[in-house]
């Protein structure tokens, strides 16, 4: 074959082979499928060489990304000769022939010592690769864009390359271009439509997916986008929120094995330039780590460690306030360039990731929220809900348990009526529907449990209104106030005990005031009278004067029957406040208060009191006046035994249901025609008594619904009784 | 021409009450004058101190009975009391009666009681005004006597005969005869038994110690 330089005789002989291959391959490559144009390639680029003696075809692409460097896509050599990179930037190498080449020029260079003295710097880099005559051919479809070149090289001598071949070449070139461009076209579109596919996918089963979904789609997101453009490794990390500079991987696919990464991982340790730029919001794509300059010499250090040869980063970004994460993707087994509309579509992917973390994350700050309300909300004694219009239970808090025996979670969706039951929503349905209608209703009211079981509560209810003004539903506060009403009872309680001793003495005064006022017609009038009748004794009676007097002596009358009629409209104004009391206690602070009017009246006091006694209901202040009376009166009914034989006896039962009371003195006795009178207003058998405590005594207990009467002892005095009705709560205690 | 009719003041402050006392006191031969309140009373008495005695009601506004009392102690040379009251207060009453009532009554009262109280009351007033106006005499005349007639008339009704005056006093016995003479003289007393009775009226007790013998 040929040894050295194209000899003229030998150039026919030469070409007519190179034109048979050329026919071959041009029809061969018209309808070859674009998964073997590559190999149709490299064999068509090896029978050139051999035919024509040549020593290397090249083929280089230029990069999608950067122009100005040329991948290689095919090669034919020979091993022994020095290997051209796979990867070259055209402008350091070969800036003069890149400059021609894709400008569109074919360059055929004999020697090197024809290049220009401009074109040193590519002479050096012909010599570095042994090239020492070469033709180069711009790979172009119909005149467009040059997209790449073809080269053909001797690196044993020195070679001529007659314009018929150079012609040939660039048919070649053409060939190879329509194949490639065809090829290109045919997988870049069939590429597209896939991961246009993945994407409209992907998007769509993100759209409504539950919270608790998420993870499980992005990592299977993440594996179906690295299948389809052939990445090994995409990893979604997360900033740490308390620890800036910390990433923690929560998503990850990965198809080739490779060293683990850190949990948590240092971002500013492993990857500082990058860390910088995604903190920034930059999306970083790089094809191959030699394109990263001297500043991300760590993260390149750490690639490499990772065994990444190419990689795309973007930020998490939710548009206000800094990135929450990194999404990282990445090839393991070869360096890749990532074209602006794989960038585009995967920012997309990263995107509605981002989204569907920043909505898990949101909800489940929204639970967490959500629990700490239940948790005061529990913890609270009182009711707090939300009701929808329809007053179905959307929330409620743990009380309603204890009021109505009915769970947060029974309660929601059912309806105030149905959880409460209907004797509660008809006491609270009229502020309910005032709340309804848009007010804010804060009440107070008695209401019926389930049961009959009255309770005292304040209730609050807030409409909930959107924004056309229409009730959503309404918040509910309702707090029972019954116990705080006992404990102001009971605190009331304890202040009447403090002031009961000054209440004894105010008695004492309003009886004395009372005596003054009645005395004092009263004293008019018998002066009057006594006047009258030294007038009537004289031997000429002034009837005149009589006449007169006997006229004041009506109006005083009148007047005295003006201060009771006065007294009795007081007593029956007295309201009665009712509460749960104890007789006995009534009986032995009676007795307590007595004490010193007992030794100095020198009556024996002595109390038999049922420790079992019933509570009763009533108002203390008026019972305590009946037990007063009652013991009053006995120790009255004895002035005048002699000293040292008074006695009072003061006992408390339950019979027949009720609680039953007996004060016993054993002074004379009623007399058997008085036994009711004594009840009747002014009776008295006290040369000072008014005749109104025994009267006032009855009207008491009759309105506590109880009954008071007198007997006379068998052997000597009278016992008053008095009898009440056992409390309802009472009843209820002993029940159980 | 009789006696003026004693004076009777009523002091209380119930109209009716008045009107009605004031109507017994005259039906009993007394000459009433009714006052409404405490204060009205003391003016009225201040301009004419009457003989007489008050029916004071213990419970008034103003100034109340037993202020009124001890005002009139010092006030006036006093005027029997008697307290009337709407109730009988035992505290009040014991007060009253220690401070000088002469007696009290709660309303409504027996007018028997209350007229003999009131007689009685006024027989005091009487008795007292004249033991006032006697007092009152002799004091005059103790006015009118020198220091030195003083000094015997002291030692005179402890007894001492005019030779022990003389030698206590530093004088010779004429000379102390001459004092004695004067000072029964100027206290218009007939006896030396009359003089100690009148010492005594203007409290100059028998017994009471020499001056200092100089």
């Amino acid at each position: 074959m040929v040894q050295s330089g194209i000899k003229p005789h030998e150039e026919l002989h030469d070409l007519l082979p190179f034109e048979r291959i050329l026919a071959e391959i041009s029809t061969f490559f018209i309808n070859l499928p674009a998964d073997q144009i590559d190999n149709e390639i490299d064999a068509a680029q090896s029978r050139i060489c051999e035919l024509l003696d040549l020593d290397r075809s090249t083929l280089w692409l230029t990069s999608e990304d950067d122009p100005g460097t040329l991948l290689l896509a095919h090669i034919h050599q020979p091993p022994k000769i020095p290997s051209t990179p796979e990867r070259m930037s055209a402008k350091d190498f070969f800036p003069w022939t890149a400059q021609k080449v894709l400008g569109g020029e074919t360059l055929a260079i004999s020697k090197m010592a024809e290049l220009p003295a401009e074109a040193g710097r590519d002479r050096e880099s012909y010599r570095l690769y042994g090239t020492k005559s070469t033709v180069l051919v711009p790979l172009s479809v119909g005149g467009g864009k040059v997209f790449g070149l073809l080269t053909f090289a001797v690196t044993r001598d020195e070679r001529d390359w007659p314009k018929t071949g150079v012609q040939q070449f660039q048919l070649v070139a053409q060939i190879f271009a329509n194949a490639l461009s065809r090829k290109q076209a045919e997988t870049s579109l069939e590429e597209r439509l896939q991961f246009e596919m993945l994407l409209a996918d992907i998007s769509a089963h993100f759209v409504n997916l539950p919270s608790d979904q998420v993870d499980g789609a992005i990592e299977d997101a993440q594996r179906r986008v690295c299948e389809c453009l052939g990445l090994d490794l995409c990893a979604l990390w997360q900033w740490s929120v308390d620890a800036p500079g910390l990433l923690t991987m929560t998503h990850i696919y990965r198809s080739q094995e490779g060293p683990p990464f850190p949990e948590p991982m240092d971002a500013q340790e492993y990857f500082p330039w990058f860390r910088q730029q995604l903190e920034a919001d930059k999306i970083i794509a790089v094809s191959s780590m030699v394109e990263l300059s001297a500043e991300a010499a760590r993260d390149v250090e750490n690639f490499r460690y990772f065994g990444i040869k190419s990689c795309l980063a973007f930020p998490l970004s939710l548009g206000n306030g800094p990135p929450i994460g990194v999404l990282g993707f990445n090839t393991m087994r070869a360096e890749r360039t990532w074209p602006e509309t794989i960038v585009k579509r995967l920012q997309l992917v990263t995107q509605i990731f981002t989204n569907a973390l920043a909505r898990e994350r949101a909800e489940r700050k929204l639970v967490k929220s959500e629990q700490r309300l239940r948790l005061i909300t529990n913890a609270l004694p009182v009711l707090i809900a939300y009701v929808d219009a329809d007053l179905r239970y959307r929330f409620n808090n743990d009380a309603y348990r204890v009021w109505f025996g009915v769970s947060p979670e029974e309660a929601l969706g059912r309806t105030i009526r149905e959880v409460a039951g209907e004797g509660f929503f008809q006491s609270v349905r009229p502020y309910v529907e005032r709340a309804l209608s848009g007010e804010h209703v804060r009440c107070a009211l008695d209401v019926e449990m389930a049961g009959g079981r009255p309770l005292s509560v304040e209730a609050i209810y807030v409409p909930d209104v959107d924004e056309r003004a229409d009730v959503r539903g309404l918040y509910i506060l309702v707090i029972d106030v019954t116990d705080r009403n006992l404990a102001q009872q009971e605190s009331r309680r304890l202040q009447d005990e403090l002031l009961h001793a000054g209440r004894i003495s105010t008695m004492g005064e309003l009886a004395g005031a009372l005596a003054h006022e009645i005395n004092q017609p009263l004293s008019a009038i018998m002066s009057n009278a006594q006047a009258a009748r030294r007038y009537l004794a004289a031997a000429t009676p002034d009837l005149e004067e009589v006449k007169e007097i006997l006229n004041d002596i009506v109006k005083d009358d009148a007047r005295a029957a003006d201060v009771i009629h006065h007294l009795r409209a007081l007593l029956k104004k007295t309201k009665t406040a009712l509460e749960t009391l104890d007789l006995n206690f009534i009986f032995r602070e009676v007795v307590g208060l007595l004490l010193s009017d007992a030794v100095i009246r020198d009556v024996k006091v002595s109390s038999e009191l049922d420790p079992m006694l019933p509570l009763v209901r009533g108002d203390r202040i008026q019972l305590q006046q009946v037990a007063l009376n009652l013991i009053l009166n006995a120790f009255e009914a004895m002035n005048e035994q002699p000293n040292g034989d008074r006695q009072v006896l003061i006992r408390t039962g339950l019979k027949d249901s009720r609680v039953l009371a007996a004060v016993t003195d054993i002074g004379n006795g009623i007399p058997i025609e008085d036994a009711e009178k004594i009840f009747k207003p002014f009776y008295t058998s006290k040369p000072q008594g008014l005749g109104m405590g025994l009267s006032i005594c009855r009207s008491i207990i009759n309105r506590h619904h109880g009954r008071l009467w007198a007997e006379n002892n068998p052997d000597r005095g009278a016992t008053f009784y008095f009898s009440l009705p056992v409390s309802a709560e009472d009843q209820i205690v002993r029940r159980e | 021409m009789t006696e003026p009719l004693p004076t009777v003041f009523v002091v209380d402050d119930d109209a009716s009450v008045r009107k009605s006392l004031a109507r017994l006191l005259k039906s009993a031969g007394y000459r009433p004058e009714s006052f409404a309140s405490a204060e009205e009373f003391i003016d009225r008495w201040e301009r004419d101190p009457v003989p007489g005695c008050v029916l004071l009601d213990i419970q008034m506004p103003g100034l109340d009975g037993l202020q009124l009392q001890q005002k009139l102690q010092t006030a006036t040379h006093g005027i029997p009391i008697i307290f009337i009251t709407g109730h009988g207060d035992i505290p009040l009453s014991v007060t009253a009666m220690k401070a000088g009532a002469v007696d009290f009554f709660p309303k409504p009262f027996n007018d028997e009681d209350l007229l003999r109280a009131i007689r009685e009351a006024i027989q005091r007033d009487v008795q007292e005004r004249s033991e006032r106006a006697e007092r009152a005499i002799v004091a005059q005349r103790f006015e009118t006597l020198t220091p030195r007639e003083r000094e015997v008339m002291a030692l005179v009704v402890q007894g001492l005969l005019n030779k022990k005056i003389a030698f206590a006093l530093g004088a010779s016995e004429k000379t102390i005869k001459i004092h004695r003479g004067r000072v029964m003289e100027k206290m218009k007393v007939p006896s030396v038994a009359d003089l100690v009775r009148a010492a005594e009226k203007i409290g100059m007790p028998p017994g009471s110690p020499l001056p200092p013998h100089k």
